[in-house]
């Protein structure tokens, strides 16, 4: 064997002074082209050695004194959506060519100087007066990766001055000097398609063809000696790979490294081993990208399998430059035109693995779906047997960006929608969108429509796409699909949320594990979860005919209604309990917490932020530069300017679904008397003071944190920072405002519980919590809406809970808990922590005639503000006894006057138990069974609200309440009712 | 005529199935009578009445009255309460008759005031803030119209209970256009009343008081609303855009069953996955469009006409469908009022609110009347109800009409009479009732 260590190169570009680096027809004649100042173009399918081409020329012209800039387009184009993104793309494409000639320029103002350009034309511009005016030798620009422009709205402009500097060059000699090279997998007509500005049909297409024996020969240094003839196993390689650059390289490396002669034999094995193997199909990039790219587009994939069948069946199809399928299947790599003008497969490594019954079931998964569904409708859903090789997803991330309305369609800048795109969780998802949480079931029950599903095609490189990444404002409102895209992305981004911030997987309220949605349930305003149902539901309606600009309010479209009602659903699989009739602050509560979800989730929004604060800036708030005045981010400007603001321009039709809460909960000045009056006995009238009491701690938070920045000119601030404090102070209360969740007692909970539950969550992740004042802020913030945090604990921290007051002495295993044993498996089972309360049920203040139900054991590990981690386990349990009214006495209850004696009566109480890591109990968060005043205020409630009258379920239904919060109807009093 | 007194009174309960129809025949000295005719209509007539019934009832009040009617009230615009008014394109509907009697004022809530109406160009006292409300009113019988296209498109899927219920309640929120025009240009007066306002009936009923207990005005209603925080004008507007709404998606989508989304997005197949899923949504639809309904069932009761009628020493209370929402301010009112408060304390007739439904009669007025008892003696509570069983309302939700606690109740502690308790083919029944 000789030395090859670094002899082949397998993937990515081939050194210049490489001895493996093969030199091709297309050396010569592209060196030849850039000499002569025409303009060039490389489009071919991967792994054929465009980089290695670029490399070996560029660094013959650079030798020959000519400026060489080289861009890499995928560096220029993180993701271009969003304001500005057209901007940002032509000015990465400059600053990468004044970095790859060392240009002296302050460019960001060279360019924000002609603002008023179009992009396009002050790219020329770019050209003839910076860089051609500082470059006096011939300048040739490399742009690789153009095919990452495929699908940027912006850049047929792009395209177009390119070509417009080689139209100067009749009227502008320095022209002359400049000419440009595009490298990359697509076809012309899909980079530009209006013909008259396309520069491709004034360029030359430079052909990259696979090795011909001759051309591949330095290759044979490598696999010479022992006794082996290199030509001769070089031949036998060519012989599978057709002289596939890649395919050549990683054979010829791997016969390489084996021992002994290379006999066809041995190298026949090697093929088999490496490329027709089962695992191997899934792992070789080189396969992968070509069936990711044959079936990225489940319609597209069927009309070039059947191109490919035919070819690989043996019959003769000519080959067409002009046709886009077998275009596509070229720059897929597996066909290619044979000297006899037909097409053919292009090695026999293909020819082996892609068979015409692979391409038979080679269509997408979700297509042999849809086919099969109609097929047998009833019978259970096939098994989709994905053939090998299948489509393998390459290596995905974490998360998956979605593109979705940032606030509502009302909400608009320059008149377009602003959007957003989010990172939700990773999944592909079957048509739907159904993934693992969640499935969009688009069923119209008004009309009796079904709609469509969302299908989850791959992008062309085999990660997620985003169909809507790109699509028109009147595509978003009209394409039913998007608005699929749209609750699934923000029902993921909703539980996503709440799974970070309690650190652990969380259930939804009903006992199956996806989340139905129907974006368009039925032609009325309303919107809610229903637990029975196991579904949210949205409504859509026509704003009224008179109404300026008629149009459909798709309430599925509004973020923080679909936050709202995800809320819903959560919080019932986290406290079943508060659903239930209590009190009304627990009635409060649901649509408190739920509204304060959805409001922070659009906060936590920048794009939202950022919007508000321009608004705030004003027409002549001095935003020139970026700037906003001091006086405009005082608290009470930023209530003004962005909660009302907010609330102000939300979809005003939208009341009609969630009533105007914010605006109602902005409005709400501070005062300790709205607890008492009547009309806040309402739930959602209840709700509100919870929602003004935390959004107005935002505020201070928001305003507080802003003093810190330092200013950017006398009594301004940046603006742009002004809005990402802004989205991160909404981000972190919200997750504070989920977490509180897991210190909140399991029944009968009360504002001041919760805001103990905050203050207690909070400080144990975020001791310190100087930066932000979180917790200072929501204590002033609840004490002006008369609300006093329930544990009365005043020393360092006010508010937080109290550790449990006796020695929780006795475990399970008999050991005392001070031992620091480390803590696992026990706390998983719901025995196990039954049996340590049972043991402990004295210290723990269970009544003992009641009976106890442990209802849930998470271990959770909890991340904070800062990154510090914090490892919990959570337990919860009930206790529940069915007495008569007239055994209440005993227990020092008072029973409601007028409630018969023998009345069934059932009580309930319960705790929170939080474990340490070392299983020590830190917290027993208890609303006691026998708390007599608060059992005895309950029962006064239940009673004269009606609860304990047939037909009162009703009262408990989210749709009920949402309808009634719309102003649709108003609940009468039950007692004047004869139930 | 000063000192004209009624000497006796007759009160005919005419049989209309669901729906409320009363004529009161006041006699005075000299054997003259004069005649109030309270509501005439129905939604669902007894089994055996035959299609002419309401011709008949017409008929019938034509002849008693000998011809001539001294006043109509319309309580509100059900169906159930006007459809007898209705005019035919030949000139002989029941309406025609009613209005060949020629009352010299007709009686109908201040909603009804063409000057209410949103689109009156006449400037009067009535706030902008209630034309939105009668804007509102209207949009709820749009929407009721566009139910029905629902129902009758959809019916089957929401089960056999629904279906009834949704009929019931969308046939009756029907707006019935030839009963309003006739109520509105039959009278020689027309009188369109609120709490406290004058009732229009002194002039043609002398020697008996009447008073105006309802509809409280919107500003009434403002003083009571336990939702007195939020700013009035918001909170109606908004109300008032909900239905514009509804009615709007009633208009666009529900009468015709038309998507919103272009053909080439539905769905030709209902795939394995959705099955589960779509008869539930179907019901609950069912269940929604019951609410909603419900709603505005109730929103128009509440704009009910409610008298208290004094002849003498007798008190008789007519309610027509009020609710608790429209009680609630004349209730509190008789907190503050003593006078007021004795008055409903000694009311003699109660002609039962809503036709025993569970809410419309509030607890605290039947708490109030002091006639009432368990003891048959002369001065015992009179109530009348006319109903029909099995239209409106389920037993298990506890919502059946009548209400069966109440019933018991009104047989406890008064002489009831109930229409179902009428012989089969009996036209009416008569109280009559001496005046001291």
């Amino acid at each position: 064997m000789a030395n090859t260590e670094l002899f082949y190169v397998v993937g990515g570009t081939v050194p210049p002074d490489a001895p493996s680096y093969v030199r091709r027809a297309a050396d010569a004649e592209l060196y030849k082209r850039v000499g002569a100042g025409d303009f060039c173009y490389v489009l071919t399918t991967r792994q054929m050695g465009k980089s290695s081409l670029m490399a070996r020329t560029v660094e013959r012209l650079r030798g020959e004194d000519w400026a060489v800039a080289v861009v890499d387009l995928t560096e220029v184009n993180p993701p271009a959506t969003g304001e500005g993104a057209e901007d940002r793309w032509y000015y990465g494409i400059a600053n990468g060519v004044a970095h790859e000639l060392d240009l002296e320029v302050n460019l960001g103002a060279w360019w924000d100087e002609r603002s008023k350009t179009p992009r396009a034309q002050r790219l020329t511009h770019f050209f003839s007066d910076v860089v051609l005016e500082r470059i006096a030798r011939p300048l040739a620009v490399f742009i690789d990766e153009i095919d990452s422009t495929l699908g940027l709205p912006f850049t047929d402009d792009f395209f177009a001055a390119i070509r417009a500097c080689y139209n100067r060059r009749a009227t502008e000699p320095a022209y002359r000097r400049l000419t440009f090279v595009l490298l990359g997998v697509a076809s012309p007509s899909d980079l530009v398609a209006d013909r008259t500005r396309t520069p491709f049909n004034i360029g030359r297409r430079i052909e990259l063809t696979d090795f011909t024996f001759e051309e591949a020969k330095p290759l044979t240094a490598g696999l010479s000696g022992d006794g082996t003839d290199g030509a001769n196993a070089l031949r036998h390689i060519l012989y599978w790979t057709g002289g596939h650059p890649y395919l050549t390289q990683k054979l010829c490396d791997l016969a390489s490294r084996e021992e002994g002669q290379h006999s066809d034999e041995r190298i026949d094995r090697l093929v088999e081993q490496e490329f027709f193997d089962s695992a191997a199909i899934r792992n070789e990039p080189n396969l992968r990208f070509v069936i990711d790219r044959l079936t990225a587009h489940p319609k597209q994939a069927r009309r070039l399998l059947r191109i490919y069948r035919r070819v690989r069946e043996g019959q003769t199809i000519a080959d067409d430059a002009r046709s886009p399928d077998q275009n596509e299947l070229k720059l897929a790599g597996i066909l290619k035109p044979l000297p006899d003008g037909q097409l053919g497969v292009r090695n026999r490594i293909y020819e082996r693995i892609f068979t015409p019954e692979w391409a038979k079931t080679a269509v997408p998964p979700d297509l042999v779906l849809t086919r099969a569904r109609r097929r047998t409708a009833l019978t259970p859903r096939p098994a989709v047997t994905t053939p090998q090789p299948a489509v393998t997803p390459r290596a995905r991330g974490r998360t998956r960006k979605l593109r979705i309305i940032a606030q509502d369609p009302a909400i608009r800048v320059r008149g377009h929608i602003v959007t957003a795109t989010v990172e939700v969780p990773a999944e592909d998802f079957q048509p739907g969108p159904w993934g693992g949480r969640v499935q969009v079931i688009d069923y119209d029950s008004s009309t009796g429509t079904l709609l469509k599903p969302l299908e989850d095609v791959p992008a062309e490189d085999g990660g997620f796409a985003d169909p809507f990444e790109k699509a028109s404002d009147s595509d978003l409102l009209t394409n039913p699909q998007f608005h699929a895209q749209n609750v699934y992305a923000i029902v993921m981004l909703t539980l996503a949320r709440f799974e970070k911030a309690l650190g652990r997987r969380i259930a939804w309220g009903f006992s199956g594990h996806q989340l139905k949605v129907a974006p368009h349930a039925f032609a009325d305003t309303n919107t809610f979860y229903s637990e029975r149902d196991e579904g949210l539901f949205f409504g859509y309606f026509p704003t009224a005919v008179d109404s300026e600009e008629p149009r459909v309010v798709f309430s599925c479209l509004s973020h923080d209604v679909v936050a709202h009602e995800t809320a819903h659903a959560l919080l019932d699989g986290l406290r079943k309990r508060y659903a239930d009739p209590s009190s009304p602050d627990q009635a409060g509560f649901h649509e408190g917490f739920a509204d304060v979800v959805g409001q922070l989730s659009v906060f936590a929004l920048p794009e939202v932020t950022a919007l508000l604060v321009d608004r705030a800036a004003g027409a002549r708030g001095g935003t020139a530069g970026g700037r906003i005045p001091v006086h405009k981010v005082t608290p009470d400007a930023l209530r003004e300017s962005a909660l009302l603001g907010l609330a102000e321009v939300m979809g005003q039709e939208m009341a009609a679904v969630r009533g105007a809460a914010l605006r109602q909960s902005v409005r709400l000045t501070p005062s300790p008397k709205y607890l008492e009056m009547e009309e806040f006995q309402e739930p959602h009238r209840r709700g509100e003071i919870l929602v003004a009491a935390m959004m107005n701690a935002f505020i201070e938070v928001w305003a507080g944190r802003l003093m810190a920045l330092g200013e950017v000119a006398p009594a301004f601030l940046d603006r742009g920072s002004v809005a990402e404090v802004g989205a991160a102070a909404a981000d972190f209360l919200l997750t504070m405002a989920i977490r509180a969740l897991d210190y909140s007692m399991p029944v009968h909970i009360e504002f001041g519980d919760y805001l103990s539950a905050l203050l207690t969550a909070d400080r144990e992740i975020q001791p310190d919590d100087s930066k932000y004042r979180f917790r200072d802020h929501l204590r002033a913030s609840f004490r002006a809406y008369g609300i006093e945090p329930t544990s009365r604990r005043d020393e360092d921290e006010p508010g937080v809970w109290l550790p449990p007051k006796t020695d929780l002495a006795v475990w399970p295993t008999g050991k005392s808990l001070n031992a620091r044993t480390p803590f696992e498996g026990q706390t998983l089972d719901s025995e196990e922590v039954f049996r340590f309360i049972w043991l402990n049920r004295r210290e723990l203040g269970l009544v003992e005639e009641a009976y106890t139900r442990v209802l849930s054991v998470h271990p959770c590990l909890r991340v904070g503000r800062d990154g510090f981690f914090l490892r919990e386990t959570v337990a919860e349990y009930v206790q529940s006894v069915e007495l008569e009214a007239r055994d209440l006495r005993r227990m020092k209850i008072e029973a409601p006057i007028g409630m018969p004696k023998d009345m069934p009566v059932t009580l309930y109480g319960g705790a929170v138990l939080i474990f340490d890591e070392f299983g020590q109990v830190k917290f027993s968060i208890n609303n006691r069974l026998d708390n007599d005043t608060r059992q005895t205020r309950r029962l006064k409630y239940l009673w004269d609200y009606g609860y304990f009258d047939r037909g009162a379920g009703r009262l408990r239904q989210f749709s009920y309440l949402h309808r009634l919060r719309a102003g649709a109807s108003r609940q009468g009093s039950v007692v004047e009712e004869w139930h | 005529m000063p000192n004209l007194k009624p000497e006796r009174l007759k009160l005919r309960t005419y049989h209309v199935g669901f729906g409320d129809c009363f004529l009161l025949s006041f006699r005075y000295p000299k054997n003259k009578d004069r005649h109030v005719l309270i509501d005439f209509g129905s939604t669902g007539l007894p089994a055996s009445a035959g299609d002419k019934r309401m011709l008949n009832i017409a008929n019938d009040i034509a002849e008693v009255s000998d011809g001539k009617l001294h006043a109509v009230v319309a309580t509100n615009r059900h169906k159930d309460h006007i459809s007898g008014f209705a005019t035919a394109a030949n000139g002989k509907g029941s309406g025609d008759i009613i209005a060949g009697l020629h009352p010299d004022v007709v009686v109908q809530p201040w909603t009804e005031d063409p000057s209410a109406q949103p689109d009156a160009t006449k400037a009067t006292r009535i706030s902008s803030l209630s034309k939105t409300f009668v804007g509102a009113l209207d949009d709820m019988h749009a929407l009721a119209q566009s139910v029905l296209g629902e129902i009758e498109r959809r019916g089957p899927v929401f089960g056999a209970h629904a279906r009834g219920q949704l009929g019931f309640l969308s046939q009756g929120n029907l707006r019935n256009l030839s009963a309003i025009k006739n109520l509105m240009t039959m009278g020689k007066r027309r009188a369109y009343v609120y709490f406290g306002s004058k009732s229009g009936l002194d002039d043609v009923l002398p020697g008996v008081r009447t008073t105006v207990l309802g509809p409280p005005t919107l500003e009434q209603t403002e003083t009571i609303r336990k939702q007195r925080s939020k700013d009035p004008d918001e909170f109606w507007h908004i109300a008032a855009q909900y239905w514009r709404f509804q009615a709007a998606a009633g208009q666009d989508f529900i009468a015709t069953g038309q998507s919103p989304f272009a053909r080439k997005y539905h769905s030709a197949q209902r795939s394995a996955n959705t099955r589960w899923f779509i008869p539930r949504m179907d019901a609950l639809r069912g269940d929604q469009l019951l609410q909603i309904l419900r709603a505005l069932d109730n929103a128009m009761n509440n704009t009910s006409v409610i008298l208290l009628i004094e002849a003498g020493d007798k008190k008789l209370l007519f309610p027509g469908d009020a609710q608790i929402e429209n009680w609630s301010y004349a209730l509190q009112q008789a907190e503050k009022k003593p006078s007021l408060r004795k008055k409903l304390e000694s009311v003699n007739l109660y002609k039962v609110g809503h036709h025993g439904s569970l809410n419309a009669t509030p607890k605290s007025l039947w708490e109030l009347f002091k006639h009432k008892g368990p003891g048959h003696d002369n001065d015992r509570l009179v109530t009348v109800l006319s109903t029909m069983a099995g239209k409106h309302g389920s037993v298990p939700s506890g919502t059946e009409v009548p209400r069966r606690k109440l019933v018991e109740e009104l047989y406890r502690q008064s002489d009831l009479f109930t229409t179902q308790a009428l012989k089969k083919g009996a036209l009416f029944h008569e109280i009559e009732i001496a005046i001291r």
